[in-house]
């Protein structure tokens, strides 16, 4: 697993590391819940 | 359909084919052929991972599920940004350094040939199935509506994505896929639009809104636990997860897609694009359909919207109580409209009290409708037995048919062939990339030249068209089999998913282990969906976890197998 694990030198262009990419992927699936939750709520 | 539709739609379709196959022109060799000479942007991939998952029947079904469901599907798509996540952490890089075709070649260097051999069959057979269910669905449903010719449909579907296919590999499948997915977007865009422009003058969005709420139809998160509901948080968090990653990270027709990328950078980008749009396109689709259903409340709906199925009844011996039948639904839609104005001013000058029961009526007025449907099903299934009494895939077209301006009816028809395309085209490719590299360079040629494999990665493509376009003729045949074989590529995924992770994160688990312990977790699974044990989509959590579980009780046997 070690030897396949890629040392990928390349960063993104939208973001300072994949790791702050990946922090907004999720931000933006908790935010999405959020608002699912409030529209449910406010609608029904 | 008149004349401008037909413009629209012919314009539309030679555009796409065209573009790709003069944006794929000169593809040499397998990789230019299979991995589009690893070339590609990665919104390009991005697209490509969207448009190969939407099919037809994605647009076609998703607003007649919010209509008769409400719109708390969208839930299903809940762990697919989770997946994306670890796709992009431990797939990706791998796939890449390995430098391979398939993801089935990964499966040979980590554990053996036969678990290659076996992932690969398991994907062809399940795959070369659904890619002719994915040219019939449409095909089914356009010929029903328009009264078009099922088998020439089939044929003019599937035989264009055979054409570019066939000529351009990958890339002309990647390059048509932003065509069809920039269609497929305008198209949507106009009919959510559309819905809401031919609303009556003084209802808008938000009323239109607040009256599907009123009705139920807004159900878009449900926060309870619970194992046997297919559709709330938990299930689309955990379930859909493990579906996500199985079908982005073990299905060629998704994995072919972001090999095709540039660097591991542009792969990764390509899935967090899907992982951050998907959630919001699907909760898009189905708000048009949750809109659809106010309108409906507005403009009289048919009883039922397979109209093929209700004109078989009116020429039947049932034509006169189901003369009755209409009779009294268009009563009940009558009363339904006032109703519902009413209760769209009773909102605007916040009377509760008035909104309460006048939503109250309107809620009962629509169970009278939900028990004529089931009366009119009844006789249709008296009539012929046969008759398809569900009729949520064709609510969307049936309001773009009769509502929509001519031109519009066009593109949206277009929005149709542009998705089922989109899919069967990465199938297609994914299909001959499996069966000549993980199959035919691997077991039967194995000294063959580049340009014998590039003969062979064409004939065989042609010949899984040839295959898919056939299923989709006896499709009508299958019955109850079609959703089978939709049922078949799910119960192996989970296990596929338990072969890739234990490959990826297990070290102890060497050798054949992992494939008997494979097979004793299918069996597990397909006993588990036959008495019905638990919803669908935990089955896929199930499948890897026996199968990691399994490998790892099964000890340091590597010897014995």
């Amino acid at each position: 697993m070690d030897k396949l694990k890629e040392r990928d030198p390349e960063l993104p262009p939208f973001a300072s590391s994949w790791k702050t990419l990946y922090a907004i992927v999720l931000a933006e699936l908790l935010l999405l819940i959020i608002l699912f939750y409030y529209l449910t709520e406010s609608l029904s | 359909m008149n004349w401008i539709d037909w413009i629209v739609l012919g314009s539309a379709l030679a555009f796409i084919v065209i573009y790709g196959m003069w944006k794929s022109r000169g593809s040499k060799d397998m990789n230019s052929y299979h991995l589009a000479s690893q070339s590609m942007p990665w919104y390009a991939v991005g697209l490509s991972i969207m448009a190969t998952q939407a099919s037809a029947i994605t647009f076609l079904s998703a607003p007649g599920q919010a209509f008769t469901d409400g719109m708390r599907f969208v839930q299903f798509y809940f762990g697919l940004p989770l997946a994306m996540i670890v796709l992009s952490v431990t797939f990706v890089p791998i796939f890449h350094r390995l430098k391979i075709f398939t993801a089935y070649e990964y499966l040979e260097g980590r554990f053996d040939l036969k678990t290659r051999s076996l992932t690969a069959l398991l994907f062809l057979t399940q795959r070369g199935l659904a890619a002719g269910l994915t040219i019939y669905a449409p095909s089914i449903i356009l010929s029903s509506l328009l009264g078009w010719n099922i088998y020439l449909t089939n044929v003019i579907i599937g035989g264009l994505v055979v054409l570019y296919t066939v000529s351009g590999g990958s890339k002309a499948v990647s390059y048509t896929q932003l065509g069809q997915m920039s269609i497929i977007f305008v198209g949507m865009l106009l009919a959510g639009y559309m819905v809401v422009h031919l609303l009556p003058e003084n209802i808008g969005f938000t009323d239109a809104v607040k009256v599907a709420g009123k009705m139920g139809k807004m159900n878009i998160l449900d926060t309870s636990f619970d194992l046997n509901n297919k559709y709330n948080m938990w299930t689309g968090l955990l379930g859909g997860f493990f579906l996500a990653l199985s079908y982005f990270g073990t299905d060629q027709s998704q994995v072919g897609r972001y090999l095709a990328a540039k660097s591991v950078g542009q792969s990764r980008l390509g899935l967090l694009f899907n992982g951050m749009v998907k959630i919001p396109m699907q909760f898009f689709i189905l708000l048009i359909g949750a809109l659809l259903f106010t309108f409906h409340l507005l403009m009289a709906p048919p009883i039922f919207f397979n109209k093929v199925e209700t004109d078989k009844l009116k020429r039947s011996e049932y034509a006169d109580q189901f003369s009755t039948l209409e009779e009294r639904h268009a009563e009940l839609s009558a009363s339904q409209k006032v109703k519902t104005l009413d209760l769209v001013n009773a909102m605007k000058v916040e009377d509760e009290s008035n909104v309460n029961s006048l939503s109250a009526e309107l809620l009962q007025g629509e169970k009278v409708r939900q028990d004529i449907r089931e009366q009119s099903r009844k006789m249709m299934k008296a009539n012929d037995p046969l008759s398809d009494t569900n009729d949520t895939n064709y609510i969307f077209l049936s309001f773009v048919l009769n509502y929509l301006p001519h031109g519009l009816i066009g593109l949206l028809i277009a929005v149709i062939f542009s998705a089922s395309m989109s899919s069967t085209s990465s199938e297609l490719n994914a299909l001959s990339s499996t069966t000549v590299v993980d199959i035919y360079k691997r077991s039967f040629k194995k000294t063959g030249t580049e340009e014998s494999y590039l003969r062979a990665s064409k004939n065989i493509t042609v010949i899984w068209g040839v295959y898919a376009i056939g299923v989709a003729m006896f499709a009508s045949q299958l019955g109850s089999l079609i959703e089978a074989v939709n049922v078949l590529g799910s119960l192996f995924y989970g296990t596929i998913l338990g072969i890739f992770l234990a490959g990826f994160y297990f070290k102890r688990i060497q050798g054949g282990r992992i494939f008997y312990a494979a097979l004793i977790s299918e069996a597990v699974v397909i006993s588990c969906y036959a008495f019905d044990v638990m919803a669908f989509l935990w089955l896929n959590v199930l499948g890897c976890f026996l199968t990691i579980g399994i490998a790892l009780l099964l000890g340091n046997t590597k010897e014995k197998f």
